[in-house]
C-alpha cells in the first residue's frame, strides 16, 4: 500500500525512505533506506520533515521581514534604519528575538493563569495553519485541500477567539476595551473579506488554492479589481495594520490587548502579527496575482517570492502614508462601504459568467476592461456616500453627551468624560 | 498497520475529548472558561466531520461555530456580572434538566431510526443517481470535464463524497431550492428579533 | 489508501508542530529562569494590572458598551449567508449551463432576502457607532 501525497518535497523524502515501485520509479532513482512494510513510518517522517521545513521557513521569513520593514520605514522617513548588527543590519531582529526570550516574565495577580499562558499559543496557531495550504511553487505545499480557501477563512476566524481570550485573561480594563474593539473590527471585516472572494471562486470553479492558481489565464486582479480592493483592505484590518491598527494604538491604549504580556509571550504575539502580514500577502499573491505562475525564464518559487515581496512592500507603503482611523470610521467602512462593494461585485460577475460561461483569453480582457470601469465608478460613488455619513456622524457627536463605557461605579471625578468615547 | 487503524484511534480520542469537554462546559464555575471549553468541543466536532469525508461541513463548523458563535457567547459572558464565581442556581433547574435529557433521548432515537446513506451501503448506480450526479475532472489539455458519478471497485464512489463542496452547490439550486429561501427568512427573523431585544434592553 | 485522508494526516502533523513550536519557545524561555539567565523579581506594583502608570482603581469592569453586540449578531447572520453562497459560487460555471437563469435568480433572491434586515438595521441606526440617546 502506498501512502504518498501529490507533493514534490514530500515525494522526494518519501521515495528516499521507501522506494516503492508504483509511484517512485517514474521520477528517477531513489535510495530506499527502509524496507517495504514500513510505509507508515516513512509517511510520518516525511510529513514531519515537510512541516518542519515549512514552519522554519515561516520563522525565517518573519525575522527577515521585520528587518526589511524597519529598513523600509527608515527609507520612507529619510533615515537609514537598523544597520549595526550584521551586514546591513540583517541580524537586528535575531538579536531582538533572543533578547525578548530572556526578559523577565510578569504574570499579573488578576490574570487567569491558564488562559493567560494559552492565549499566545492560540494566537500564533491559526497564522501557521494559513501557510499550510498556500502553494509556493509548482507542487510545493504542505497540503492541497479541496476546500483550501474556505479553510484559510476558517482558521483566520480562530484568531478572533484568541484575541478575546488574551484580553479577558489578563484581567485589565484597558486590555478588555482593546480586545472588544479588536474583535469588533475582526468580525466586521471578515464578511467583506469572504464575500470578495466569491467572484474569484466563480471564475476558477474550485476552492483549492493550487486550482485557483492554475485557473488564472490572466491574473485575477485584472478580472476582479473590486474584489482585490475589498480583499486588500479587509486583510489589512484582519492583521491590524496601520489604517486599521486602532486596537493597539500606542498613544491611546498602551499596547492594547497585549498590555500585560511580557517576555516570550509578547514575543510570540509579535511573531504572530508579522507572520499574519506575510500570510495575508501570500494569500493575495496567490489568489489575485496568479501565485507561482509566470514566464518560464525564472523558476516558479522565485515568481511567488517576487509577488509576495511586492504585496509586502505595498502594505508597508500604505502604513507609511495613511494616518490611523477612528473606530466608528473603521466599522462604517466595513458595513456601509465594503459590504455594498462586494454585493456589486457578486452581481456583476454572476451576470458576466451567465453570458459567457467559458471565456477565452480575449473575452477575458474585455471582461477585465468592463470590470475596471465598474470598479472605479462604484468606488467613487461609495466613497462620496461614506463621506456624507461620516459628516452626519460628527454632528451627532456634538449633540450627545459621551458616556463612560467602563463601569457604573467609578466616581465621575476620576474621568475626563470627553475623552472616554469608546 | 493500516490507515483504518489511525482513523479509529483518531475517532476514539476525539470522541473522548468531546465528552470530556462537554462535561467541563457544564460543570465549570467560571463561565468564561466554560465558553472557551465550548469552542474546544466545536473544534473536535469539526474533526469528526473531517473524518467522515465531509470537509466542507468541517470547515463550516469551524467558521460559523468557533469563529462566530463562540465569539458571540464570549461577548455575552462579558455582560454577566459574576463571571468568575458563576451565578446562583435557577428556580427551574429541575424542569430544564428534564427537558434537556428528553432532548438527548430524542436525538439518540432519531439517530437510530434514520437510515444513513453511508459510503459502503451505496453499491448500485440507481442509488447514486438519487444522490447527486456530477463531478469535475481536469483533462490533459487543461479544460474541465464534467463526468457522471461512478462507483469504483473498492466501494468508494467518486464524485459524491470526494468533493462535497460541489455537490452541496448543485443541491442548493436543485433539491434544496425552497429550503434555501426558508433559511433566508429564518435569518431575517433571527436578526430582527435579536436586534429588537437588544434595543429594548438598551433603553432600560 | 485515499489521498483525502493522507492529506489530512499531513495536516494533523503540521497542526501538532504549529502548536509545539510556540510551546517550545515558551518552555525555553521558562527554563532559562533556572540557570539564572532570565531574572524573576516580582513585587506588588509589578504584578498589578498596568493601567498606563496609574495604580488600578475601582472595580473591574462589569458592563460594556452594548454596541459590540450588534456587530457580533450581524456577523453571525452574514457568516451563515457567506457559507451558503460559497458552494453555489464554486459550481456556478456548471450550474448556469445546467439550469440557466434559475441558478442566478435563486441566489439573487436569497441575497435580497438577507439584505432586507441589513437595510432595516441601517435605517434603525444600529450600524451607527455613536448612538443618539436623546
Amino acid at each position: 500500500m502506498d501512502m504518498i501525497v501529490e507533493n514534490n518535497i514530500f515525494r522526494f523524502i518519501y521515495c528516499n525512505l521507501v522506494n516503492t515501485n508504483e509511484s517512485c520509479s517514474d521520477f528517477g532513482n531513489f535510495l530506499g533506506i527502509l524496507p517495504l512494510g514500513f510505509e507508515w513510518l516513512a509517511f510520518l517522517i516525511s510529513g514531519f520533515l515537510l512541516c518542519f521545513i515549512y514552519i522554519n521557513g515561516i520563522l525565517g521569513a518573519v525575522i527577515l521581514s521585520i528587518w526589511g520593514e524597519r529598513r523600509l520605514y527608515g527609507r520612507f522617513q529619510n533615515r537609514s534604519g537598523p544597520n549595526r548588527w550584521g551586514p546591513m543590519g540583517v541580524f537586528t531582529s535575531t538579536a531582538d528575538a533572543i533578547k525578548v526570550m530572556f526578559k523577565e516574565d510578569v504574570v499579573p495577580v488578576d490574570a487567569d493563569k491558564f488562559l493567560f499562558n494559552l492565549a499566545p499559543v492560540l494566537m500564533v496557531f491559526p497564522v501557521f495553519m494559513v501557510f499550510s495550504v498556500i502553494p509556493v511553487g509548482i507542487g510545493t505545499f504542505v497540503v492541497d485541500l479541496n476546500v483550501g480557501l474556505l479553510f484559510i477563512l476558517a482558521v483566520t476566524s480562530l484568531s478572533g477567539l484568541a484575541v478575546v481570550i488574551a484580553s479577558w485573561a489578563s484581567g485589565n480594563r484597558i486590555s478588555i476595551f482593546s480586545g472588544l474593539r479588536a474583535v469588533a473590527v475582526l468580525i466586521s471585516y471578515e464578511i467583506p473579506m469572504a464575500l470578495s472572494l466569491v467572484g474569484v471562486l466563480m471564475l476558477s470553479g474550485t476552492l483549492s488554492l493550487n486550482g485557483i492558481v492554475e485557473a488564472q489565464k490572466i491574473p485575477f486582479i485584472l478580472l476582479q479589481p473590486l474584489g482585490f480592493v475589498v480583499f486588500f483592505l479587509a486583510s489589512l484590518a484582519e492583521i491590524n495594520r496601520t489604517p486599521f491598527d486602532l486596537t493597539e494604538a500606542e498613544s491611546e491604549l498602551g499596547a492594547g490587548y497585549l498590555n500585560d504580556y511580557s517576555s516570550m509571550k509578547f514575543g510570540i504575539f509579535f511573531l504572530a502579527e508579522f507572520a499574519a502580514t506575510i500570510g495575508a500577502s501570500a494569500v493575495i499573491a496567490t489568489v489575485f496575482l496568479a501565485g507561482w505562475k509566470g514566464p518560464e525564464i525564472l523558476p516558479s518559487h522565485i515568481w511567488f517570492g517576487i509577488k509576495l515581496i511586492l504585496v509586502l512592500g505595498l502594505i508597508v507603503w500604505v502604513r507609511m502614508s495613511w494616518p490611523r482611523m477612528r473606530i466608528d470610521q473603521i466599522l462604517h467602512l466595513a458595513w456601509k462601504g465594503l459590504f455594498e462593494l462586494t454585493l456589486i461585485n457578486i452581481i456583476v460577475t454572476t451576470i458576466m459568467i451567465s453570458i459567457k460561461p467559458d471565456p477565452s483569453v480575449n473575452e477575458m480582457w474585455i471582461m477585465a476592461i468592463i470590470n475596471w470601469v465598474i470598479c472605479i465608478f462604484s468606488l467613487i460613488i461609495v466613497s462620496k456616500f461614506l463621506n456624507r455619513s461620516v459628516k452626519d456622524n460628527f454632528s451627532n457627536l456634538k449633540n450627545t453627551t459621551p458616556y463612560p463605557v467602563g463601569t457604573e461605579k467609578i466616581k465621575s471625578s476620576f474621568i475626563n468624560k470627553k475623552e472616554m468615547v469608546n | 498497520m493500516s490507515g483504518n487503524f489511525f482513523i479509529d484511534i483518531t475517532f476514539w480520542v476525539v470522541s473522548f475529548l468531546i465528552i470530556l469537554g462537554s462535561f467541563y462546559v457544564v460543570t465549570a464555575r467560571n463561565i468564561f472558561r466554560g465558553a472557551i471549553g465550548l469552542s474546544f468541543v466545536f473544534i473536535c466536532v469539526a474533526i469528526i466531520f473531517f473524518l467522515l469525508n465531509a470537509e466542507f461541513l468541517g470547515v463550516v463548523q469551524i467558521l460559523v461555530y468557533v469563529g462566530a458563535v463562540s465569539v458571540l457567547i464570549a461577548f455575552a459572558v462579558m455582560f454577566i456580572k459574576d463571571v468568575v464565581d458563576g451565578s446562583k442556581y435557577s428556580k427551574y433547574r429541575l424542569l430544564s434538566a428534564f427537558l434537556c435529557s428528553f432532548l438527548f433521548f430524542v436525538l439518540i432515537f432519531i439517530s437510530q431510526v434514520t437510515e444513513w446513506n453511508s459510503m459502503d451501503s451505496i453499491e448500485n448506480e440507481d442509488a447514486l443517481a438519487g444522490l447527486e450526479g456530477f463531478y469535475f475532472e481536469e483533462s490533459e489539455s487543461g479544460s474541465i470535464l464534467i463526468k457522471k458519478a461512478e462507483v469504483l471497485s473498492d466501494g468508494v464512489n467518486k464524485g459524491v463524497f470526494i468533493n462535497s463542496t460541489l455537490s452541496i452547490g448543485s443541491s442548493l439550486i436543485s433539491n434544496f431550492l425552497i429550503p434555501l429561501q426558508v433559511i433566508g427568512f429564518i435569518l431575517i427573523s433571527a436578526l430582527i428579533g435579536s436586534l429588537t431585544i437588544i434595543r429594548q434592553r438598551r433603553k432600560q | 489508501m485515499e489521498d483525502y485522508l493522507l492529506q489530512y494526516g499531513v495536516l494533523v502533523v503540521y497542526a501538532l508542530l504549529a502548536i509545539a513550536v510556540p510551546i517550545g519557545m515558551l518552555l525555553i524561555s521558562y527554563l532559562a529562569t533556572f540557570i539564572k539567565i532570565r531574572p524573576s523579581k516580582p513585587n506588588e506594583v509589578k504584578l498589578s494590572a498596568y493601567e498606563s502608570g496609574l495604580p488600578p482603581f475601582g472595580p473591574k469592569p462589569v458592563m460594556f458598551n452594548f454596541r459590540y453586540y450588534y456587530y457580533a449578531i450581524l456577523f453571525v447572520v452574514f457568516d451563515v449567508e457567506t457559507v451558503l453562497i460559497f458552494p453555489w459560487a464554486v459550481k456556478y460555471g456548471v450550474l448556469s449551463k445546467q439550469f440557466g437563469l434559475i441558478a442566478m435568480f435563486a441566489m439573487f433572491v436569497f441575497l435580497f432576502i438577507v439584505t432586507v434586515p441589513f437595510i432595516y438595521a441601517w435605517r434603525k441606526g444600529d450600524l451607527e457607532w455613536i448612538y443618539n440617546r436623546n
